[in-house]
This record gives structure tokens, sequence and C-alpha cells, in this order.
């Protein structure tokens, strides 16, 4: 069993994805999962075509920025796309961390059978402290937002089906939501409390939501 | 573009985002993916230019207050 894991890093968003993905990576290891790990000048189409040929993975793990009908790669070179490489998921489950790819990518993905498609149907928006950019997993701004990013790929490790780790996820939006929005919470919080609501209500999940890791 | 284009034109939406936003510590930023990250200083001169951040921080504060009101409405 094979987890993929894109993760290209040239910018303050990708790098944060990228260092938050590493929770991911080590719950698939402790778990005897294999993980292919194409990371910076490795996210690219050229490396996931030879990846996903070699490795058969059953999981792909895109990070990234997106668009309605692609995701990208290192330095936003097109990673993949409707009608050019997007049937390289067919059969898979996917988690698209990137915006908007929950539009015209996911449906397409999640046409073809045993596929599902967890993403972002709008802009996936975060906060972080510029303070913390060099060490991104211990900042407290983007822990939240990461965590409950995360809570996707860590349930579909565990075996759960693709509907029920995106429900969780949204769970743990919710949960942090509620705890920004507690009363000693001040504008600040609500203004960040407004942006969990917002990934929470623009996640996604298409295509066979009962599809997961381990058979039936 | 978003559907919601445009909600800064309403200058009492507009004055509640730029309020919303102006509490925000000066140390953070909010990325709002390939667009950019953007400083609250950066964020509040885009709703007051009515750019497409600003708009879009626009849309995530109304979706968010109709969504409150939803929820706190008696069924």
């Amino acid at each position: 069993m094979t987890l993929l894991v894109t993760r290209p890093q040239h910018d303050d968003a990708t790098a944060y994805l990228s260092a938050w993905a590493e929770e991911v990576i080590s719950t698939a290891k402790q778990r005897g999962i294999e993980v292919t790990d194409l990371r910076d000048t490795n996210a690219n189409k050229t490396c996931l075509g030879q990846a996903i040929e070699e490795n058969a993975p059953r999981l792909v793990f895109l990070n990234g920025h997106g668009g309605a009908d692609c995701v990208f790669g290192h330095e936003n070179n097109i990673l993949i796309k409707v009608e050019d490489n997007h049937d390289l998921l067919a059969g898979k489950i996917t988690y698209a961390l990137a915006c908007n790819a929950g539009q015209e990518l996911g449906p397409r993905i999640s046409e073809t059978a045993d596929s599902a498609f967890i993403g972002y149907s709008d802009k996936f928006i975060f906060p972080y402290s510029r303070s913390h950019v060099a060490t991104p997993q211990n900042d407290p701004v983007a822990r939240p937002f990461m965590a409950a990013s995360n809570k996707v790929m860590i349930s579909l490790l565990e075996g759960r089906r693709a509907q029920e780790a995106s429900d969780l996820s949204k769970n743990s939006f919710l949960e942090e939501y509620n705890n920004y929005l507690s009363s000693d919470a001040g504008a600040a919080e609500a203004q960040i409390a407004q942006c969990l609501w917002w990934n929470m209500s623009k996640q996604v999940c298409l295509g066979e939501g009962d599809a997961r890791l381990t058979p039936n | 573009m978003s559907k919601d284009t445009n909600i800064l034109s309403n200058v009492e939406i507009k004055k509640i985002v730029l309020a919303r936003l102006d509490v925000l510590p000066s140390d953070i930023a909010i990325s709002i993916g390939s667009d950019g990250s953007f400083t609250r200083d950066q964020l509040i001169e885009s709703v007051k230019k009515e750019d497409e951040i600003g708009e879009k921080m626009a849309e995530v504060q109304m979706e968010w207050l109709r969504s409150f009101k939803k929820r706190v409405a008696p069924a």
C-alpha cells in the first residue's frame, strides 16, 4: 500500500503546506504504509506520472496552489489538469489541499470507478504568523487550519471511508472555530474564525464516498 | 471571479469589513491561494480599492454572517 505526496515549496503558503504534510507522512510510515514523497522541484508532472506508474498508490495527497481544473506543482507549473493527465488519478482517493480544484478537476476525477476526491470548491484561506515563517509547524496561528486539514489524510490512513474522513475534517474545523469564538475571544480571533468557517464550508467530497484505503 | 463581485460597493458592508481587518495584529498574514499572502495593511488597502482580494475578504465575511444568521434564527 502506497501513499503519494506532492509538496512544492516556493512561497510562504506552499512552505506551510509542505511542513505540515510531514505529520501525514509520519503517520503513514508509522502504519507501515510506503510513502512516495515528491517534494520541492520533484513536485512536477513528469515525476508524478512516473510515481503513479511505478507505485500505483491508492492514496494521493496533493499540496500546492490550484485552479478550477488543475493543481500546480513546483513554481506553479501544472502538475495535474483536466483533459491533460487527470486520468492518472482514476481509481484513487485524492485529497487536494489546493484552491478551487473541487470545481472541475474533482468532479472529473470522481467520474471514474472507485475514485474519490476531497478538496475545496473555492480558495483555501489561512492566516499565519509572519514571525513563524521559518518554523511553520510551530505557528499557533496556522495550526488550527493545518490540523483540521490533516484530519482528512490521517482519517484515511486509519482506514476511514472518504466521506467519513471529510466529515471528520469538517468537524475539526468546526471545533477550532468554536474555540476561537469562546468567551475570551477578541475581535482578531473572530476574524480568524471566519476563515475556519470558510474552509469548512468549501471542503467537498466527490465520487465514491465509501472508498477507503483498506479493502472492505 | 466570484458571483458576489461588488459586495464592497455597499458602503456599510465595506465599513464592517474594514473594521474587522483593522483589529488583526500586524504580525499576521493571510494566505489567499495563488493570489499570494497579504498583511493586514495590504488587505485594508485592497478593500478600500475594492479589488479582487478585497472582494474575497468581503465574501468570506458575508458568508460567515449569513451562516451565523441561519444558526441563530428560530426554527
